[in-house]
């Protein structure tokens, strides 16, 4: 792998291109993979199940629709519409009958690190009281060559979100840009990425199509340049992958 | 406007006619005229289910027809916009579905649906209590991410004024231990039953706190040992 070849990417001319397949965990709501523009795009579906304050993964099937919200079904179709290389991995963390969301997430995170897919999308953020075990795995996933990108907290709290802030994930905050493939970097600030948040087209259950807005829905736009990417460069460390990604990014 | 008073007494603690109220209403008002939505409304977590499973309309502002028809319905938290605000802590943005990717870019109008949603949450720390919505029917409307940042923050607003009533209904039933068992719900009654007792204790016990911190520890350790 050669950096200044990276660095000349056009990211729009990659997606064209035939790349290796890349695994994509979406943290999610589920994903209804019975969509068209999903189908035959998800390669494995799990849902995080509670029992007695125990939470552990269970395998589901496919194609079904697994969500209830329609929202991490419009985030799967962002990763997918980026790079056609990417090969989505459901996990659902956010279910009908469970309130703690951030326990849910902590089992999702450790699976994922678990079966080691490569790139993480986490279009939410728990309470700080995760902060010790979610730093504990997004610094074991970098070490282990995964990345994870995570969205920042729309809510107006003290903290931009966590895992987001974390600086073993790549963070990511929202913006209206008028390309999928467009992203800025902003140096020296907990999420460093800014990409395309604001009125994105995105899929919706059912076979139906929703315009959708929000830190969700930018950060699978960074997660799917990851997997073009690592599908052209499968070597790139997170280190690496950072590196390309702000000289890559817009001013 | 729908005052359901009961609703907010009894699972925020928000007396009917009490300033809290009115600054309530007020702030949902303000924050749904300012984003443009025809109407605005508070739904309450249901503190009596254990665990907590649905949202209860308790206040609507805006819209005339939905002031009187609201008020007091049921939401279950896994369902809906609301739903998702009140499981993720976070605010969200709806949008109407649509059949195709044009429909859905020039968002037409779609019969029984509104055209755009905001549902934030109102939390006191990572404790959810509400979710406040906007809804709009104006055919092409969407909210921004600007709208929603406003919106989410007339819930923190909120989710503050709520945690100030019952931090003052603790300081009350210090003063008049009886008060304790007056208003809100079950277990809003007990807890400050206990907070009440912890405080008085420690007021007693001047010369013994550190004996009393051992013995709430201890409690504590044994307590959420159990639950686990």
């Amino acid at each position: 792998m050669n950096l200044t070849e990276v660095l000349a990417t056009d990211l729009a001319t990659l997606s064209e291109r035939d790349l290796a397949p890349v695994d994509v965990a979406v943290l999610d709501t589920g994903i209804d993979a019975t969509h068209p523009d999903l189908k035959d795009r998800i390669g494995e579906a799990f849902e995080i199940v509670g029992e007695d304050g125990r939470y552990h993964a269970s395998a589901r099937s496919l194609p079904e629709n697994h969500d209830p919200f329609g929202h991490g079904t419009g985030v799967a179709s962002v990763i997918t519409a980026i790079a056609p290389n990417a090969r989505i991995v459901d996990v659902q963390i956010v279910g009908a009958d469970d309130l703690e969301t951030g326990e849910a997430l902590v089992a999702g995170l450790r699976l994922a690190l678990l079966r080691r897919f490569r790139v993480v999308n986490l279009s939410l953020a728990c309470h700080g009281r995760f902060l010790k075990p979610l730093t504990e795995l997004c610094e074991r996933a970098y070490w282990q060559d995964q990345i994870i990108v995570a969205a920042r907290r729309n809510m107006p709290l003290l903290e931009h979100g966590i895992p987001a802030q974390l600086s073993s994930c790549i963070g990511v905050d929202s913006d209206r840009l008028p390309s999928p493939f467009e992203f800025r970097f902003r140096a020296k600030h907990p999420i460093e990425c800014i990409a395309r948040g604001e009125e994105v087209t995105v899929a919706a259950p059912e076979g139906k199509y929703s315009v959708q807005t929000g830190t969700s829905f930018a950060a699978p736009a960074v997660t799917g340049i990851c997997a073009l990417l690592l599908g052209a460069y499968p070597d790139l460390s997170p280190y690496e992958l950072k590196s390309a990604l702000k000289a890559l990014a817009g001013v | 406007m729908t005052d359901s008073s009961t609703l907010l007494d009894r699972h925020l603690g928000i007396a009917a006619k009490s300033p809290e109220q009115a600054v309530l209403q007020l702030l949902i008002e303000l924050a749904a005229q300012v984003v443009g939505a025809e109407e605005g409304s508070l739904l309450v977590l249901d503190r009596s289910q254990e665990p907590p499973r649905e949202l209860v309309f308790a206040m609507t502002v805006g819209s005339g027809e939905s002031e009187g028809t609201l008020a007091g319905q049921r939401v279950p938290v896994g369902e809906g916009l609301t739903g998702l605000a009140a499981l993720t802590h976070e605010v969200q943005i709806g949008a109407p579905t649509y059949e195709g990717v044009r429909q859905a870019e020039r968002g037409e109008a779609v019969p029984g649906q509104p055209s755009a949603v905001i549902a934030a949450p109102m939390l006191i720390e990572d404790t959810l209590v509400g979710v406040i919505t906007a809804v709009s029917f104006e055919p092409g409307k969407r909210f921004t991410r600007d709208d929603a940042n406003l919106y989410a923050r007339a819930a923190s607003v909120a989710g503050v004024l709520v945690d100030q009533r019952r931090q003052l209904d603790a300081i009350d039933t210090l003063r008049d231990p009886e008060s304790a068992t007056k208003g809100g719900s079950e277990p809003e009654r007990l807890e400050r039953e206990i907070t009440g007792a912890v405080s008085r204790l420690v007021r007693a016990s001047p010369g013994r706190l550190t004996e009393v911190k051992r013995l709430l520890a201890a409690l504590e350790a044994l307590t959420l040992g159990r639950s686990r």
